[in-house]
Order: structure tokens, then C-alpha cells, then sequence
């Protein structure tokens, strides 16, 4: 089980991810990004606890734009 | 009050509309996509739900719907926002003044031309009226899904088809027909679709959709906060950010969704067969009188929306409209906006009175509006 944190612009691709990964059977977390870099401005957190190569591709089919990942475990 | 103005706004909505916004008040009362405590979070989501309700009805993805404040502004968006100098459009002869005021306004500012191709009963002579209006500088073709007033539905997958051969895009005005009439953006390669949330999707006034169907480069009407890449000092070119500048109408979306999902679960199927239940029922019932002119006939094979337009001999649409409305009947006068289908049809003068029922619309209602028809052609 992989623990990753994927980092979105846009709350409606967080939410669609959320969904996304909550349909294949994954806990998530979604929450406004606390640290943002320099340049990010705001955005979202949505941590997905779950297989990480089959959540990336649910995403990727699905068009979900993310800017970056992060793994947590 | 007796209601067959459904072609203006829908009414009534259903409970779970009305609820829906009601309920939005204390449940999503929070801006979506600013904060992140937990009701600006139910906020976004509730938004999220009605685009996915929204991208399924019409066969796309939920980023790419838009919530606007209503169709007219989706146009706008749409028109302007394809608008480059010296391109060129074509529309129908069935537009609304939606679709042909933003044009004469970038045609008078010398930023772009457009054609208006003729609607005939012939379904390869209409697609052919367009296809001879293609330049190679004509960047879309705006075409109603069906006419507000005469309920005519030109070939839009065959004329889209036609435009994307050429590399232009196409756009649908399906302000008239959303929610009842079969939408497939995909299938039909429909590039934007603009909507009403408030006619057949039974949403509250003030809403609207512009739907595109891939990542395209649309020039913004307004731009500002979106909640997203807010270090940026321009705006972002993710969608639905990108045209959806400013607080949402929060209140408005949660009624429009459950609009949608009301329709869903009807099915739009079924909402059509009821309207043309009614709407052929009036028909036959004012066929056969000498005094009443009526200007769709839903015999002849031409296939049309439950919009039916008449008059009255030697009388104004007006005063037909208001001498119904003397008996509780909200039927709409005059020329709906529309002046190119008034002018095709020789209706520029008198106008119309245009009748348009809803799934709400009953056989009691139908028929004391067809009795006092008769009895005002008397």
C-alpha cells in the first residue's frame, strides 16, 4: 500500500481526483495545500493511500491534471 | 396561473430544486475553492457534483463545464472569446439575438464578418447552405439546436460534421432543448455547447452552462480570482478556472444540479414524449380552425421541438397573449428575440404567440388553454 500525495491548482481536478481514487477503493484526504511554494499560489493536497501505479493511471485516463507527486511512504 | 411559457424559463421547478437552493443557504453558505475549512470544501463539492451531472447529460468531462449566468453570456463567451481579426462565422436563419447581437457588435467594430445560411426542410440542402458559406477564414459555425419559436431542428450533427471536415469549429445554441431533446457532444463533435439552466435543466434563472468538449484556447470575457495559481498575475489556462472568474453562484449551481439530476432520473426521453403529447394534442385541436394560423405542422416529417407558434387572425400576438393572460395563461408574445426566424417566417409584424409546455404541463391545463384559444378566434 502506497501513501502519495498528489498537489492540484484547480479544486475541480482535486475533487475528480478524490473521486477517482475513492472508486477504486482507496482512503483519501483532501485539504488546502498548507505550504505552498514560491510560485504555486494556492492549491490542494489530496493524499491517497492505495496502489500508486493504478491510482497514476485512473488519473492520467481520466485527463486529472496534477502539478506534482509527492510519496509519502 | 396556467404555465406554457416554459420557452422563457421553466416553471415550476421541482421540490428538489427548490429545496436544493433553499437547503444551499445553511449547507453550502462558505465560497468554494477559496477556503479550506470544511463548508468551503462541502461547497466545492457540491459545485463539482452538479459539472459531473452536467459533463454526463452532455457526454463530456466535468472540467469542461462552465457555470455562467445564463446562455446569452455562454454565446458571448463562446463568440468573442473564438473572435480573432478578420475572422469569420456563420450562424442560421433561426438564431436568436443572442447569437446575432455579439456579431453585429464585432462586425461594427471591424473585428469579424458572418453568413446566414438558410434552414430548409431539406436536410442536404441546409448542410449545402452552410457548406457554400465556408471561407477559409471562418473559425465556427453557431447553430440553434431548435428554434425558440418554431421548434424547427436544423441537422446540427451533419452540419458539424461538415464544419469539422473544413477545420471549423462548431457551436451549439441549445438554450431551446436542454433536458429534453438528446444531447451528445461527443458523438455529434460539438465543440461548445451554450445552455440555459433555467429552460429545460430546470435550474433557477441566472444560471447557464458553456460545455467545450477538449482543451481549447478560448480568450476570457473577464478575468480575476479563481481560486487557483493566485500568485500568477494572469489568468489560468485550466479549465473551468479559466472562465470562471469571481464567486460562483453558489446558490443558483445547487438547484441547477438538482435540476439535473431530477432530469435524470425522468429521463429526457420521457420529458420530450410528454411535451409532444401536449403540444400535438393543441395542434390538432387548432388545426382546423378558419381563424387561427399556426406555424409548425407536426405531420409533415420535418423533425421539431414542442414549441408551437400561432396567431390569430387580424390580431397582434400581443393582444392575443394579453387577452389569455386576462384568464390566468402565460403564453409569450411578440418575436421571442428572434427576429431572423420571424423575418423567415413573415412574422416580423404581428409576431407570434409561441405556446411551450414542460413535463409539468397537464391534459386540464392543455385544455382549458386550447378553449380559450377558440373562444378568442370566435
Amino acid at each position: 500500500m502506497d501513501k502519495v500525495n498528489f498537489k492540484f491548482n484547480s479544486i475541480t481536478y482535486a475533487i475528480k481526483a478524490k473521486n477517482t481514487a475513492e472508486r477504486l477503493g482507496c482512503k483519501t484526504r483532501l485539504f488546502k495545500n498548507p505550504n505552498p511554494k514560491k510560485g504555486e499560489g494556492c492549491g490542494y493536497n489530496l493524499i491517497v493511500t492505495g496502489k500508486f501505479s493504478e491510482v497514476k493511471k485512473a488519473f492520467d485516463d481520466s485527463k486529472i491534471k496534477y502539478t506534482e507527486i509527492e510519496m509519502l511512504k | 396561473m396556467i404555465y406554457f411559457d416554459n420557452g422563457a424559463t421553466s416553471y415550476p421547478k421541482p421540490y428538489s430544486v427548490v429545496n436544493a437552493v433553499e437547503k444551499s443557504f445553511s449547507k453550502f453558505c462558505a465560497n468554494p475553492g477559496r477556503g479550506g475549512y470544511e463548508t468551503a470544501m462541502k461547497s466545492a463539492e457540491m459545485i463539482y457534483n452538479a459539472r459531473e451531472a452536467a459533463a454526463q447529460i452532455f457526454n463530456s468531462d466535468a472540467e469542461n463545464v462552465v457555470f455562467t449566468p445564463g446562455c446569452t453570456y455562454s454565446l458571448n463567451m463562446a463568440i468573442k472569446g473564438l473572435c480573432k481579426p478578420h475572422s469569420h462565422f456563420i450562424i442560421s436563419d433561426l438564431e436568436h439575438n443572442s447569437v446575432v447581437r455579439p456579431l453585429e457588435k464585432l462586425k461594427a467594430l471591424g473585428q469579424c464578418d458572418y453568413s446566414v445560411a438558410e434552414i430548409t426542410p431539406d436536410k442536404t440542402e441546409t448542410v449545402s447552405n452552410f457548406v457554400n458559406l465556408f471561407r477559409k477564414n471562418t473559425v465556427a459555425v453557431i447553430c440553434t439546436l431548435s428554434s425558440n419559436v418554431f421548434g424547427i431542428m436544423p441537422p446540427v450533427e451533419k452540419i458539424a460534421r461538415e464544419a469539422h471536415k473544413n477545420g471549423i469549429m462548431f457551436i451549439l445554441d441549445s438554450a431551446q432543448g436542454a433536458g429534453y431533446l438528446p444531447i451528445d457532444m461527443a458523438k455529434d463533435q460539438i465543440d461548445i455547447n451554450c445552455s440555459a439552466g433555467h429552460k429545460g435543466l430546470l435550474g433557477p434563472m441566472g444560471t447557464g452552462l458553456l460545455v467545450i468538449s477538449k482543451d481549447m484556447c478560448l480568450n476570457t470575457l473577464i478575468e480575476g480570482g479563481t481560486g487557483s495559481n493566485s500568485e500568477s498575475l494572469n489568468q489560468p489556462n485550466l479549465y473551468p478556472d479559466r472562465l470562471e472568474s469571481g464567486t460562483p453562484n453558489v446558490h443558483g449551481i445547487a438547484g441547477l444540479g438538482a435540476g439535473i439530476k431530477f432530469i435524470q432520473t425522468v429521463k429526457p426521453e420521457n420529458i420530450l414524449s410528454h411535451e409532444n403529447r401536449i403540444i400535438k394534442y393543441i395542434f390538432d385541436e387548432l388545426k382546423s380552425s378558419e381563424n387561427i394560423i399556426l406555424y409548425s405542422d407536426f405531420y409533415d416529417g420535418v423533425p421539431k421541438a414542442p414549441v408551437l407558434s400561432f396567431n390569430i387572425k387580424n390580431m397582434q400576438s400581443e393582444e392575443t397573449a394579453a387577452l389569455l393572460a386576462e384568464n390566468g395563461i402565460c403564453v409569450r408574445g411578440g418575436l421571442h428575440c428572434a427576429p431572423l426566424a420571424h423575418k423567415k417566417f413573415n412574422t416580423l409584424e404581428s409576431g407570434t404567440v409561441r405556446i411551450t409546455p414542460s413535463w409539468f404541463s397537464s391534459e386540464k391545463d392543455t385544455d382549458f388553454l386550447v378553449n380559450c384559444i377558440k373562444k378568442i378566434a370566435k
